[in-house]
């Protein structure tokens, strides 16, 4: 077990290392001229400019030493200073998390309470109408983009009822109502539209697993219902939900991004988007990094998760 | 690999599994007797999208980029069958061309990007060692950004545009699908069959080709029939944020964006056609795609 | 050059971000008298809303308007509440409106640095210039003005000017730092004749320019000659919080979100700012549903409409909003002069004759747009008869072309995002195909197009885009046209246009003034320098408890970011 363990951790720094030169090298081979762009914006100014923005880029070095130069800085959490307006990265980011881990959260919930369920009813009464409704539902949620959905519900709340998402981020620490208040609309659609995915894999899992021979055992053992759908059944489709709901973790993440814009929250996607509208190249790879940072978090946790769930798994 | 001396098992050793087939006929003889879902709502609903885009200078009204201020704005009607738009643009044609640009972009970038998955996870599988460790770290960094960021990322620094946004979407696409080929290539290698290749004396390459890949091409079928709906609603969200495609290329996503949705009272019509025709496409391959998974290889479904 | 001046010049943006963008109609100002060169001596008392709904105001062709800023001027101003305002244009990256600070920089800092003397040009009434820093002033001859500052000024009590008195010499430094040669010193030129100003006390300035200068009192006046301390001249510009003498504080911000500003209790107008805060918030510029939305929901105390028909949904949702819109911002495709093929003037002439305005009108401006020319609408005396515009006449421009030797031409507009959509780019590319003109438009980055087109690089062949109206035409044209102007992005080379504009500038004299800049805008006209657009119009509209100040478009733009001190809320 414990080799398992540490074979895992060792497999996520190999990826987290990787993922620093990816992005460390992105911006490294950025065009000639993107760099003349960034120095005409940049407030750093003057005849230097070029020279300047390169210094910060670290592009006047060799790609080794730039590199190695870049991943100090990181590592004692310096992440770097805007081009746009010479801001602390590290400074939005921090201020941003707590926003965007906050509607992850809300969205995984209702996504999971919502998908499961629908999921495991769907699958114990397979290809009966209800299953038929359901599926369709999902499908439904699936092919109608979640930012389209959010964007019509906006606007017709805004002319039936004079109502608009509030405006300003409400502190949890300062109002936790409102502030609940303030994320459960996106929350809710984020979460139902990247429920569907969700949902299939549920039902998919669990028809698998109630073919299985031990399910039909228990049945004939004359266990109630409930307890083979929930006991055995499910117990055992957790395996493949729990990889999932990484994976569905990892699209949360992504539809953060488009939400935050929408819902003007000021989080770590909002961020994203105007520093990429911007080129604001130190905020881009201070961001992507820390996205896969949480992603390899979330693949490592989830592994081993998989120890405690399923005690087949044991290398 | 020593040779497999346990106990015969229940299937006999199946030859016919290297030798190519007619493909293509026999999954659509299945798609219509055993998947009614899959072929009414999945590739029926395709196949006519595709015959829009094809067809689409005969669909249309009105050139789909031709502005007339005295029609702004309008709804439904014999001369324009969807309605017009604030710049006074034929919304049928709109969506017919915008089907060209969803379903370009949705076939190039799954096709270039499962195209190359594919490569990698055979390489990957196949040679093992060093070769694979490698290409799997590789792979690995580039799953660990969530997909909409990764995405997100090189349309910024690549820029706006069709063919930035299929690269995009392509780069995406390399590693998660090259994971799941790459098991496939694994379970196949095991077989008999491969083996005796070997001993015959089939090259390296051929063996790959020849053996391997037909084995591999469900996996392979399945995996970009459920990307391309993946790619369409990416795409569609590239151009709301004003990454995509630039106006005024008609494409589905920048008819349903936020300029767009200043005039969904007023003017309904315009985002219930391009969300409309979206919602069916996606769907549509979602189903194409469940119905193939179910024909040609229940133990896909783990996918 | 001009590079960071046109950091400014997203007007669609700017716009957007206010939940305005392409819509609107035209009220023409009503007030007989245009005084827009008109230097004034001693302390003008402020004329505001002379006249209630005047006869000449057109209405808006489909919505029954009735601008109801008289409800603005009454009731007794209270003290205290807090302002929600949505910043246009982008988020602010820096605060020096001398050096370079965009239009988001200058809203947020307007409430915080003073002028010497603002303007104020209220839609109902007439162009006047206040007092601001100075109480009162004259010009004994004209090479010399003279300033009085008001004995109370003071520095806000912040670091790190910690409320010292502001003085002659801090307004000494300050046009020092005005003239300083930078390239991105976009007031410079404007101020480069001042040759000395002396501080013969501690509250008397004495300017004196090497010739005669009519508009030396317009530009200062505009919105960007503020009054800033000189120890942040030096300093890293993205470092720096706005600090001045004005009625609000810059406490703090959240950067891309909000803007913060809280009450100077040291201004120097007693019992002024009434507000207790002024908070700017960022809106998303791709969603022009946002602050209409937000103003329905009460939720701001401006905003306005993007488009006619969400203007209505407005005026229908919040009836007794105050409702105001005149024409603003011009809308030129600008031509490269020196580049091919508009070296030659034919093509140049070709090419305006091509373009048919109407569906420009229809179509970007929802009906709600004019024909314009080379000066911005209001400034009713300068305006050249519609005898002297140039009509459509696609025989003409083919014409044109053939003598300049080609019987079809193919142009490259390089836009930014989003900017096809805007300034009627796609209409205008429509109606030049009619002359054999293939108009291609090519979108790139923002930062790259204000780089490579509007930066001295220059390389593009044309491009449309908003350009600010100013106070004075002298800032408007001379910078724009005149080839060592700040603006010049059109690369203008013409020693003809230039003499014509040092010329003007010295112009006291009212009517030969008018002549004077009539006769350079029909230059510029004739020989297609430049290309006019279609203005639209923008309704703004504040909500009914917003008192003492509207929010406009005035002259100068944003010129009423210089009088946040008069506004106060009525409890709602």
């Amino acid at each position: 077990m414990t080799n398992y363990v540490i074979g895992r951790l060792i497999s996520a720094l190999i990826t987290v290392i990787g993922t620093t030169f990816l992005v460390y090298g992105a911006v490294r081979f950025l065009p000639g001229n993107a760099v003349e762009i960034i120095a005409s914006t940049s407030t750093v100014g003057g005849p230097n400019a070029y020279k300047q923005v390169e210094h910060e880029l670290g592009l006047d070095k060799p790609f080794l030493i730039g590199y190695g130069d870049w991943v100090k800085q990181v590592a004692t959490g310096n992440l770097g200073k805007s081009l746009i307006n010479g801001q602390s990265i590290a400074r939005y980011i921090k201020e941003g998390l707590p926003v965007s881990v906050e509607l992850g959260l809300m969205s995984l919930f209702f996504g999971v309470v919502f998908g499961v369920p629908v999921g495991v009813l769907s699958a114990v009464r397979q290809d009966s109408w209800v299953d038929f409704a359901l599926r369709s539902l999902s499908i439904t949620l699936l092919a109608v983009p979640g930012f389209l959905i959010a964007t019509v519900v906006i606007v017709v709340a805004s002319k039936v009822w004079n109502w608009n998402p509030p405006i300003t981020y409400i502190k949890f620490s300062n109002d936790p109502v409102h502030n609940l208040g303030q994320f459960v609309l996106p929350a809710i659609i984020l979460g139902f539209s990247s429920a569907a995915a969700l949902m299939r894999f549920t039902r998919t899992s669990m028809l698998d697993v109630y073919r299985q021979d031990y399910v039909r055992t228990a049945r004939a053992k004359g266990l109630s219902q409930r307890s083979v759908v929930w006991t055995h059944a499910f117990r055992n489709s957790l395996i493949p939900i729990v990889s999932v709901i990484g994976v569905f973790m990892a699209y949360i993440i992504g539809g953060t991004v488009i939400f935050e814009q929408i819902f003007q929250l000021p989080g770590v996607g909002r961020f994203l988007l105007s520093e990429v509208n911007t080129r604001d190249y130190p905020g881009i790879q201070a961001i992507a990094l820390i996205f896969a940072l949480v992603v390899v978090v979330v693949n490592l946790v989830t592994d081993l998760l998989y120890t405690v769930i399923d005690p087949r798994v044991r290398y | 690999m020593a040779l497999d001396t346990a106990p015969l098992q229940s299937e006999p050793l199946d030859f016919r599994q290297s030798a190519p087939r007619p493909f293509l006929l026999r999954v659509l003889l299945q798609l219509v007797r055993d998947q009614p879902l899959g072929f009414w709502g999945g590739l029926i609903p395709i196949l006519l999208m595709i015959l829009v885009a094809v067809l689409a200078p005969f669909i249309a009204q009105a050139p789909p980029n031709q502005q007339n201020g005295d029609i702004l704005l309008q709804a439904p009607s014999l001369a324009h069958l969807l309605g017009t738009d604030e710049n006074g643009r034929d919304v049928l044609s709109r969506v017919a061309y915008g089907a060209r640009v969803s379903l370009w972009v949705g076939f190039a970038s799954v096709g270039i990007g499962v195209g190359i998955a594919t490569a990698i996870g055979m390489i990957s599988g196949s040679a093992g060692g060093w070769v694979d460790l490698i290409l799997q770290r590789v792979v690995d960094v580039l799953m660990a950004f969530p997909s909409f960021v990764l995405i997100l990322l090189i349309a910024a620094v690549l820029g706006p545009g069709e063919r930035n946004t299929i690269i995009a979407i392509a780069v995406f696409l390399l590693a998660g699908p090259s994971r799941v080929i790459r098991g496939q290539v694994l379970s196949v290698k095991g077989n008999m069959y491969i083996e005796a290749a070997r001993v015959v004396g089939c090259s390296y390459p051929r063996i790959l080709i020849a053996h391997i890949l037909p084995n591999v091409f469900d996996v392979i079928v399945v995996i970009m029939s459920i990307n391309i709906a993946f790619a369409i609603i990416t795409e569609a969200a590239l151009s709301f944020l004003g990454l995509g495609i630039p106006p005024p290329s008609p494409d589905w996503g920048s008819m349903v964006s936020g300029t767009e949705t200043a005039y969904l009272i007023q003017a309904p019509w315009i985002i219930a056609a391009a969300g409309g025709a979206l919602a069916i496409t996606v769907y549509a391959f979602n189903m194409l795609g469940d119905a193939l998974r179910d024909i040609l290889d229940p133990r896909l479904r783990q996918l | 050059m001009a590079e960071n001046y046109w950091k400014r010049l997203n007007r669609r943006r700017f716009l957007a971000g206010l939940g305005t963008s392409a819509a609107g109609a035209a009220v023409l100002l009503s007030g007989a008298c245009g005084s827009s060169s008109k230097p004034s001596s001693g302390t003008p008392a402020p004329t505001s809303g002379s006249g209630g709904a005047k006869a000449n105001i057109p209405v808006l062709p489909e919505i029954s308007l009735v601008p109801n800023l008289k409800n603005i001027e009454s009731g007794t101003p209270k003290q205290g509440g807090s302002f929600q305002a949505v910043l246009g244009g982008g988020i602010p990256d820096q605060y020096d409106p001398i050096r370079d600070a965009g239009y988001p920089g200058l809203e947020v800092a307007g409430g915080c640095l003073s002028n010497l003397i603002r303007g104020h040009y209220p839609i109902l009434g007439d162009l006047t210039i206040e007092p601001d820093l100075a109480a009162s002033w004259e010009q004994p001859d004209h090479q010399t003005t003279v300033f009085h500052l008001r004995p109370n000024a003071k520095w806000q009590n912040v670091s790190p000017v910690n409320g010292r008195a502001l003085t002659a010499d801090d307004i000494k430094l300050n046009f020092d730092y005005i003239r300083t040669a930078q390239p991105d010193f976009v007031l410079g030129p404007m101020f480069s004749m001042v040759d000395r100003v002396d501080a013969t006390d501690a509250h008397t300035v004495t300017v004196h320019t090497s010739i005669p200068y009519a508009p030396l009192l317009l530009n200062l006046a505009d919105i960007w000659a503020k009054v800033i301390p000189h120890e942040q001249y030096a300093g890293d510009l993205a470092k720096q919080k706005p600090v001045g003498s004005g009625p609000f504080i810059f406490d703090h911000f959240t950067n891309g979100v909000e803007y913060v500003l809280r009450r100077n209790p040291d201004y120097y107008i007693q019992g002024r700012p009434y507000l207790d805060e002024l908070h700017w918030h960022v809106f998303d510029p791709s969603n022009p549903n946002l602050a209409p939305a937000a103003f329905k929901a009460k939720q701001i105390d401006t905003g306005g409409a993007a488009t006619v028909s969400l203007a209505k949904d407005l005026i229908n949702a919040v009836p007794n909003a105050n409702w105001g819109w005149r024409y603003g911002v011009l809308n030129p495709m600008m031509l490269n002069n020196s580049v091919a093929p508009f070296t030659d003037e034919r093509v140049r002439q070709a090419v305006m004759y091509a373009i048919d305005p109407h569906p420009i009108i229809q179509i970007t401006w929802q009906g709600f747009g004019r024909q314009a020319q080379q000066i911005p609408l209001w400034y009713k005396e300068y305006l050249l008869p519609d005898s002297e515009l140039p009509q459509r006449d696609v025989k003409k421009a083919k014409d044109l072309l053939s003598a300049a030797g080609m019987s079809n031409l193919d142009l490259t507009d390089k836009t930014f995002q989003g900017g096809q959509l805007a300034f009627g780019t796609l209409q205008v590319q429509q109606s030049l195909k009619d002359a054999g003109i293939n108009l291609t438009i090519q979108q790139q980055q923002w930062a790259d197009w204000r780089v490579n087109v509007y930066g001295i690089k220059g390389d593009f062949q044309c491009t449309m885009g908003g350009e600010f109206d100013f106070l004075s035409l002298d800032r408007q044209l001379w910078n724009s046209y005149n080839s060592k102007g700040a603006a010049n992005n059109r690369h203008v080379n013409d020693p003809v246009l230039d003499k014509m504009l040092d010329d003007a500038r010295g112009i006291f004299d009212h009517t030969q003034s008018v002549t004077a800049y009539k006769a350079i805008s029909k230059y510029i006209t004739d020989h297609a320098i430049n290309i006019p657009l279609p203005n639209g119009t923008t309704p703004i509209a504040t909500q009914p408890w917003v008192k003492g100040w509207f929010f406009d478009w005035s002259a100068g733009a944003l010129l009423e970011m210089n009088r946040l001190d008069s506004v106060w809320l009525e409890s709602h």
